[in-house]
């Protein structure tokens, strides 16, 4: 990945391309944890692609590309959700897909998307994407110590909803 | 119903979506935006050669089964192996054939159903969110992809053989089902167009109204997939080495114990790791009962209430220990007692993004090494899902005095106060322990995860970012 960044520094679109390619399952799954149509999840991935090519030369650390695209792509949905609601959008729970494998996964997701969005967020972050707390902070613009509360308390509640399941 | 763990957390949440036309179509056009294009993907043909892929899909306790084999010519051979106490479904794949993605489709919802989303129908008359299920089709891609056991249920009370729409149909009971509310499985396999379809019905549901579902669906193919690339079962195969690597850390961290600077006696201050809070347990007891409680002290007092005697000692509940894999072991019956700790907090800095501060800590299951230092207990206890006790549930508080976020809409904040630096603020906590796990408490303040224990590539990588530990002897 970091001659890709570097290529792609250098103002290499095709590398960027690439780059893109290796972490759109990701930013797709976390957008999809923030919004709530596809239309909106469209805008937000193509705001982060052209985002992410224009200031790539502002990254230091090639090896931190995935988590820098994902702040951006943070920011890009929290602009659209704020964007929604001035339209008096009714906001709601995100839908959970059932392109899934088994009636244990489709429960849990349910369970995860009833969670407060910071927990949502978060979960997916830790566990989707294989962020820790420190990189989590980093994206998210919050202290180390938030983050750690946050999970905790996602936890908790999924152990409530599961017992309750 | 057993715990998430961590990795089958990652697994799900880590999973690939469908991708819908209009995002990939937006994306497509974005990379011509910026003059970029992709690469061709990697399909990977197997050619004429056939791999056989294990998918363990339920464990099985009937003696003297026998071993079946399906031999079918199309896009699999799936054929089932009982070992010991499982029951594996094993599918040959047909490399030769491509994938395909299907549509199913439910011709007439039977009586007494109504679809509340797509592929969910619920039975009137039995609750919010109760009835049955049809998943999302496993094509050849998927089934080549189920690797390692995905081992949704055990302990298999019984098999049934039936054909529907011409299709093999195994459906699956389970043993005490009422106790642990387990549902219905039902697996329907179609070699010729290449696809396996689950149903799933809750606790409760006829299995005559699986077969009724089962009997009005259409499944149509839509389109083609793709076997996963080289690069996918490569980071595959990374992903699992990395997970082996942290699992091997953690048997050490354990083995170990916790370091001796990370634990901190009673009267003395534990700090978070970014140093915004310290906290001090200025004493502790134990209790056989409570009285004179405020309930607007209670998190959650209407999880507490039916667990109180008259002289406010707490009911036995249904203990279950679980094995590694979260299957249930043993049961017993244990009657809880509570620990009151008091705690002065204080405030260091206003970096907390909303002044919000935690104040709540956490009883971490210990035990000893076997030099006799504290360290972390693997041991993994349940109650039993049909009695519905929570009230201690992940070592959570159940109860805090001077809590400021009590109103309905923001009493999932109950724990958290906004401070800033200097604040300083004394209370107190409850918690429900079982008098066996007494001994030597544990508890970790403002805690997020297991991060240190769970997720540290090294043991130095654990030790930086370990929170401290508040020991409480018994």
């Amino acid at each position: 990945m970091n001659i890709l960044v570097r290529k792609a520094q250098k103002g290499d679109a095709d590398a960027f391309v690439e780059l893109i390619e290796q972490n759109r399952m990701s930013l797709y799954r976390v957008a999809k944890g923030i919004l709530h149509n596809e239309e909106d999840i469209a805008d937000a991935m193509q705001e982060t692609i052209l985002n992410g090519f224009e200031h790539i030369t502002e990254l230091k650390h090639a090896a931190y590309f995935k988590t820098w695209l994902i702040r951006i792509l943070i920011n890009n949905c929290n602009q659209i959700l704020k964007a929604n609601r001035q339209c008096n959008t009714i906001e709601r729970f995100p839908e959970v897909s059932y392109n899934d494998r088994n009636q244990a996964n489709v429960e849990f997701l349910e369970m995860i998307a009833g969670l407060p969005k910071d927990s949502r967020i978060i979960f997916q972050l830790y566990y989707g994407e294989g962020l820790n707390t420190r990189e989590i902070a980093e994206v998210l613009a919050w202290s180390e110590n938030t983050v750690k509360s946050r999970l905790r308390r996602g936890r908790v509640e999924l152990k409530k909803k599961l017992l309750l399941s | 119903m057993r715990e998430y763990q961590n990795r089958e957390m990652q697994e799900v949440l880590g999973r690939d979506l469908e991708m819908s036309d209009l995002v990939k179509q937006r994306i497509e056009d974005t990379y011509r935006q910026i003059g970029g294009k992709k690469k061709e993907s990697n399909r990977f043909f197997y050619g004429t050669a056939r791999r056989r892929v294990a998918a363990a899909v339920v464990c099985m306790v009937i003696a003297g089964s026998t071993v079946g084999v399906m031999a079918s010519r199309g896009f699999f051979e799936k054929s089932e192996v009982q070992t010991g106490d499982s029951l594996s479904y094993t599918f040959d794949i047909n490399y030769d054939l491509t994938p395909g993605t299907y549509e199913v489709s439910v011709n007439q919802i039977p009586d007494g159903y109504v679809e509340r989303e797509e592929g969910k129908y619920d039975k009137e008359g039995a609750g919010e969110n109760h009835g049955i299920s049809i998943l999302p089709i496993y094509n050849t891609a998927e089934l080549e992809k189920l690797s390692t056991d995905i081992n949704t249920m055990c302990k298999v009370k019984d098999v049934t053989k039936d054909t529907i729409n011409g299709m093999e149909t195994d459906i699956v009971t389970l043993e005490d089902a009422e106790k642990y509310l387990r549902g219905t499985y039902m697996f329907q396999f179609n070699p010729m167009e290449g696809y396996v379809v689950e149903i799933y019905a809750d606790y409760g549901i006829p299995v005559a109204d699986m077969q009724e579902f089962a009997k009005n669906m259409t499944i149509t193919r839509t389109g083609d997939a793709i076997f996963a690339s080289e690069d996918e079962k490569q980071q595959g195969e990374e992903d699992r080495a990395a997970q082996e690597t942290r699992g091997q850390v953690k048997d050490q961290l354990i083995a170990d114990g916790i370091p001796q600077e990370k634990l901190v006696q009673v009267g003395s201050e534990a700090k978070n790791l970014g140093g915004d809070m310290g906290y001090t347990v200025t004493g502790y007891e134990f209790l056989d009962h409570i009285e004179g409680l405020s309930e607007g002290d209670f998190f959650h007092y209407e999880d507490v209430a039916p667990w109180l005697e008259a002289d406010g000692s707490l009911k036995s509940y249904t203990r279950q220990h679980l094995d590694a894999d979260g299957e249930v072991v043993s049961e017993e019956r244990v009657t809880p007692q509570f620990l009151k700790v008091n705690v002065t907090a204080h405030c260091y800095s206003d970096q907390s993004d909303d002044g919000s501060m935690p104040l709540y800590a956490a009883i971490v299951p210990s035990t000893k090494t076997e030099d006799g230092k504290v360290t972390w207990s693997m041991e993994r206890y349940a109650s039993l899902p049909s009695e519905q006790f929570f009230l201690e549930t992940d070592g959570m508080p159940i109860y805090m005095t001077s809590a400021e976020n009590v109103a309905d809409d923001s009493r999932h904040e109950f724990f958290y106060r906004n401070m800033k630096a200097g604040d300083e603020i004394s209370y107190t906590l409850l918690y429900v322990i079982d008098p066996d796990q007494s001994d030597s408490v544990l508890l970790q303040f403002a805690c997020g995860a297991d991060g240190s224990l769970e997720n540290s590539d090294s043991v130095e990588e654990a030790y930086e970012t370990m929170e401290d530990y508040v020991f409480l002897e018994n």
